[in-house]
């Protein structure tokens, strides 16, 4: 057998993300010391994965599936009147959801930021056209986390077996530099699962989206966290905010 | 009972992708549509393949086309292989979608993320999606035994750990990885053997 090819299907386990420890471990550690052996492996490893994703009957996508693409990329200005339509929409109908169970104060500065924010950034305005289309399937259930008191961490929670958890929350504590909140599907077996990272407004509000489908069934609560940049497979701090997912 | 998938090749022409490559890292809006219309039916394609969902393909598909877009600034336009990512991008959204149904979600989805990083698809084969390469690797899989086929649809189109398969096929799991050792070294050893040296 060829040297280089010595377990080489360890890595194409790896790249199919299949590879159990210890290997798994022994894999990282050869990539993590540049070996080149490794990254010649790697590399193989890749090639016959993107071949093996060439093995599939076609199947026509329908033509509408290509205007969703192509509009990610397409520049504010060429489509504003809709753009301006949605995020109004979308705007409107966050902060109508809001509106009922949280402080009027959090809710006209959210408001306003998200306004500015889908002025200025196309990141931002996928974040809302996600946010809106998520809030309009009738799937979409909400949970709340949470009292209205003054000052307290409020929290209304979104979520959508197929779609994701959007989370609204006002009087976040502000966090010092280095840190960020962490949002997490707690199971009801198994440790927290990560759900993306994002930090609030300076006014203690935020709005985040993780999209991706979401096994409620197996899910019990969705919590917050403060960790450090970057996250953490795990929370290393008390999980708060905890909103219970009802069966 | 498992069916093997039917070896039709779909086959892409991989010119111009440095240039496309640019253009989408310039943000080029058209772009994006041209990108969708090289790899957009493939990637669609294994999708169905996976989730077997159109409804639920076209948005997993288009979740991989907003990852290749936003993560274009981490891609080597000049040595990177981008239909190759798009197609890891793709199979990975398919395969975390099913072990999300299937409650599997655990730490093997760090690993799809990792290994879907742009700057790992550098230097690949020029002309790795090539109708030869395809033609290649479906002779390799006629080499195949029905077990060894079933073992490399399960991982591939399923994302079945070999602990995983072991339990489906009621098998023990040195039995299984040997399935798949050999079945990887088969597929591996009649590509390395078509590629002119």
């Amino acid at each position: 057998m060829n040297p280089g090819n010595a377990h080489q299907d360890l890595y194409e386990l790896y790249v199919l993300g299949l590879l159990e420890e210890p290997e798994r471990s022994l894999v990282e550690e050869e990539l993590r010391r540049n070996d080149p052996e490794a990254k010649a492996r790697l590399k193989r490893a890749l090639e016959l994965n993107a071949l093996l994703g060439m093995t599939v009957p076609a199947t026509e996508p329908r033509k509408e599936l290509r205007r969703r693409i192509a509009a990610i990329a397409e520049p504010l200005p060429s489509r504003a009147p809709w753009s301006l339509a949605w995020a109004a929409l979308s705007a409107c109908l966050v902060a109508g959801l809001i509106y009922t169970g949280m402080q009027r104060q959090a809710v006209h500065g959210e408001l306003a930021a998200t306004l500015k924010t889908l002025d200025q950034t196309r990141a931002a305005l996928e974040i809302r056209e996600a946010t809106l289309d998520f809030l309009r399937r009738p799937d979409t259930r909400i949970l709340k986390s949470g009292t209205a008191e003054e000052r307290r961490p409020v929290a209304k929670v979104f979520v959508n077996p197929s779609r994701g958890v959007l989370l609204v929350a006002a009087n976040l504590p502000a966090l010092p530099a280095g840190r960020t909140y962490e949002m997490w599907v707690v199971p009801k077996a198994g440790g927290p699962r990560p759900a993306g990272l994002f930090k609030p407004q300076a006014d203690g509000s935020a709005v985040h989206l993780q999209t991706g489908p979401v096994p409620l069934g197996d899910a019990a609560a969705i919590a917050l966290s403060d960790e450090p940049e970057g996250g953490s497979p795990q929370p290393t701090t008390t999980p708060f905010l905890i909103t219970p997912v009802a069966e | 009972m498992i069916l093997f998938f039917p070896l039709v090749f779909a086959t892409v022409d991989v010119q111009g992708d440095q240039e496309l490559a640019v253009r989408l890292q310039r943000r080029d809006p058209q772009a994006l549509g041209e990108l969708y219309d090289k790899y957009g039916r493939i990637a669609y394609s294994l999708i169905v393949r996976i989730v077997r969902d159109e409804g639920i393909a076209e948005d997993l598909t288009q979740e991989t086309f907003l990852r290749i877009w936003n993560r274009m600034a981490g891609f080597d336009a000049q040595k990177g292989a981008l239909g190759a990512w798009v197609l890891t991008v793709a199979r990975n959204r398919a395969i975390d979608y099913l072990r999300s149904v299937d409650g599997r979600t655990r730490q093997n989805a760090i690993e799809l993320s990792a290994t879907e990083s742009p700057a790992v698809f550098v230097d690949l084969e020029a002309h790795l999606m090539s109708s030869d390469r395809v033609r290649q690797l479906r002779d390799a899989f006629g080499k195949l035994n029905d077990k060894q086929r079933m073992v490399i649809e399960l991982a591939y189109f399923e994302g079945l750990s070999q602990t995983e398969m072991a339990e489906r096929l009621k098998q023990p799991l040195g039995t299984v990885k040997s399935w798949v050792r050999t079945a990887l070294q088969i597929l591996r050893t009649e590509l390395e053997q078509a590629v002119p040296a």
